[in-house]
């Protein structure tokens, strides 16, 4: 299957140099020497890829001007509890808790082309194939193999489900949403926004660009969320076990109940806000980047607060009992240190306060 | 899709370690008898720690070095993820490169948590900054991580042949993104690395070298398993697999 609507590029060179980059084969003091002009060049050859792409991407939109659309609606008897799994390559994905046991799904296929003919086309021969056994559901996207296709088919899929289904999705391109659904949720994602509210099951998201949002998740499952470019936002969350893992973007946490949380960036600012569990561990850490810790409720904890170049600062109205206090670390224990506070960063400040 | 193992699966680290008690083995291999997720699990748990002890050249199972990463980036005494499921891409040579020199480098840090015993590196530090057993600590990983990085310098010359020669196709933005992510990985990691220089016994300058560390085999990881996908036209799965991101190994 091809991806329509992207011209697909060999990127023979930038594999080449991502690897290079990646691996940091040369010796410290090498890189010293040739870190520059390799940052440089390939700087310069993702600007170039980039704009190229986009460009591209634009013309051809451009030319599509013809555009034809199919809807059609399935139901499918999945039970209270089944599972329902959606595919993509291209387009918005919308799932929303229903009532009684099936699950509705409206799929809508937007065809684009130079000439109504190629949009029809495009309906044609991009189909989706929905498969129903039991309890459990599938829809995913047919695309023929065809190179250079003359038209650019998106689908998007709106669902209403029983809210006990466990959902997965998985796509390329597009936004996902997904309201009030109780059962279990994976939403894997190339490029696009998540946006998950009023959850209660276990939840994992991961993408590789977008902002991920989830907010009122109440329950006692795992929420999970991976995002490499992208910021997150966690609030109003009752959950087990949070965790959050980003490479560029901020993490905000705010109003979290959880017995444990792992949250990290490495470029971007870190933000955690929620009462503490006895017995629970909190790790926050950033490379670049402020960590703001802001416990609530009457749980003690100890804390172990370090930076390697920015400053620690806390509240006094927390009552903290040091240990052992520097400018770059401070170790100490509110209350009776019930729970485990770690916060790391590197070169960003760390702040612990009451709200 | 078959529902993962929800065991406990830090108890088999600990099997693995003689830690657990008569009454825990016992029940643990119990449940191995009928698991065999659990038992391969085991067996790559028992691999990779024979193999931290003396490292040497390495062969980890290709279908399972995230699920011993996941174990060691999480230490014995945390709780873990659920297992990922096997992946059968022992055929590409790329895929074999990267897995056999990320695990190399999970290898080392697994070896300095258990030269550590179960504290962590902020706990190493606390126990007085400088002192004899942390410089120990802190030569075995560069020795360590120098070793990782020979076998990286064979992974790349092994992907920059297979980038020569394969159609190795990408979305451009995507690509970019990967890429910008990985520049800024590598930052992190030269300025961890300088802080550590500095002074070695830092502890924030240690846990951001790990931290970026476990990122950037993430990202790569990523980054090679999208490409096997997308170049066996398997979109569906390169979704998947792209999601994977952010997934630490």
């Amino acid at each position: 299957m091809r991806r329509p609507g992207l011209a697909r590029r060999r990127s023979i060179g930038w594999l080449t140099a991502t690897v290079v980059a990646a691996l940091g084969v040369t010796p410290a003091h090498a890189q010293d020497v040739i870190r520059v002009p390799i940052a440089v060049m390939r700087e310069l050859d993702t600007a170039l890829r980039t704009a190229g792409a986009a460009m591209g991407e634009a013309l051809q939109n451009r030319d599509f001007r013809a555009e034809q659309t199919h809807r059609e609606t399935r139901s499918l008897a999945i039970g209270a509890s089944g599972s329902l799994e959606l595919s993509n390559i291209s387009g918005d994905i919308s799932v929303t808790a229903g009532s009684g046991t099936e699950a509705a799904i409206e799929i809508v296929r937007r065809s684009r082309g130079r000439t109504d003919a190629d949009a029809k086309a495009g309906l044609e021969r991009v189909k989706t194939i929905v498969e129903h056994r039991g309890d459990r559901a599938t829809v995913r996207p047919d695309y023929p193999n065809e190179r250079n296709a003359p038209y650019s088919v998106s689908i998007a899929y709106v669902v209403s489900a029983p809210a006990g289904t466990t959902v997965t999705i998985s796509s390329i391109s597009g936004g996902v949403t997904v309201k009030n659904m109780k059962g279990g949720l994976s939403v894997q994602l190339t490029s696009g926004p998540v946006t998950v509210s009023g959850g209660a099951g276990r939840a994992e998201v991961r993408t590789i660009s977008g902002d991920v949002t989830v907010t009122d998740m109440a329950g006692d499952a795992n929420l999970e969320v991976g995002v490499i470019s992208g910021n997150v936002v966690l609030e109003r969350i009752r959950a087990r076990r949070v965790s959050a893992d980003v490479t560029s973007g901020g993490i905000i946490a705010r109003d979290v109940t959880a017995d444990a949380a792992t949250i990290q960036s490495i470029s971007g600012s870190v933000e955690y806000a929620g009462p503490l569990a006895k017995g629970g561990r909190y790790e926050l850490q950033t490379h670049s980047g402020p960590i703001t810790f802001r416990p609530t409720g009457s749980t003690g904890f100890d804390l172990q607060a370090s930076t390697f170049s920015g400053g620690i600062s806390t509240d006094t109205s927390l009552g903290i009992k040091t240990r052992s206090v520097s400018r770059r670390s401070l170790r100490g224990t509110v209350g009776d240190g019930s729970a485990v506070v770690v916060l790391t960063a590197f070169s960003g400040n760390v702040t612990v306060a009451r709200r | 899709m078959a529902t993962p193992c929800t065991t406990d699966q830090s108890r088999l680290s600990r099997l693995a370690d003689g830690e657990l008690t008569p009454a825990e083995t016992t029940e643990v291999r119990a449940h191995l008898a009928r698991c065999v997720d659990c038992r391969g699990l085991l067996a790559d748990l028992q691999q990779l720690r024979a193999t931290a002890r003396g490292l040497g050249p390495i062969a980890p199972p290709d279908h399972a070095w995230m699920q011993i990463a996941g174990q060691i980036r999480l230490g014995a005494d945390k709780p873990v993820a659920a297992p990922v499921p096997a992946r059968t891409v022992a055929a590409n040579p790329t895929w074999q490169w990267i897995g056999l020199a990320a695990a190399l480098v999970l290898v080392a840090l697994g070896a300095y948590v258990f030269r550590g015993g179960a504290e962590t590196p902020s706990s190493i530090a606390e126990t007085g900054a400088g002192n004899a057993g942390t410089t120990a600590s802190v030569e075995a990983v560069t020795t360590e991580l120098g070793l990782a990085m020979a076998h990286y310098e064979k992974a790349v010359a092994e992907l920059e042949r297979i980038a020569k020669t394969d159609d190795t196709s990408l979305d451009p933005i995507v690509a970019a993104t990967l890429q910008r992510n990985i520049g800024v990985i590598d930052v992190a990691i030269a300025e961890s690395r300088t802080a550590l220089m500095e002074s070695p016994a830092s502890a924030p300058a240690r846990d951001s070298l790990f931290a970026a560390l476990r990122q950037k085999i993430s990202v790569l990881q990523t980054t090679v398993l999208l490409i096997n996908q997308i170049r066996q036209g398997d979109h569906e799965g390169a979704a998947r697999i792209a999601a994977g991101a952010g997934k630490k190994s």
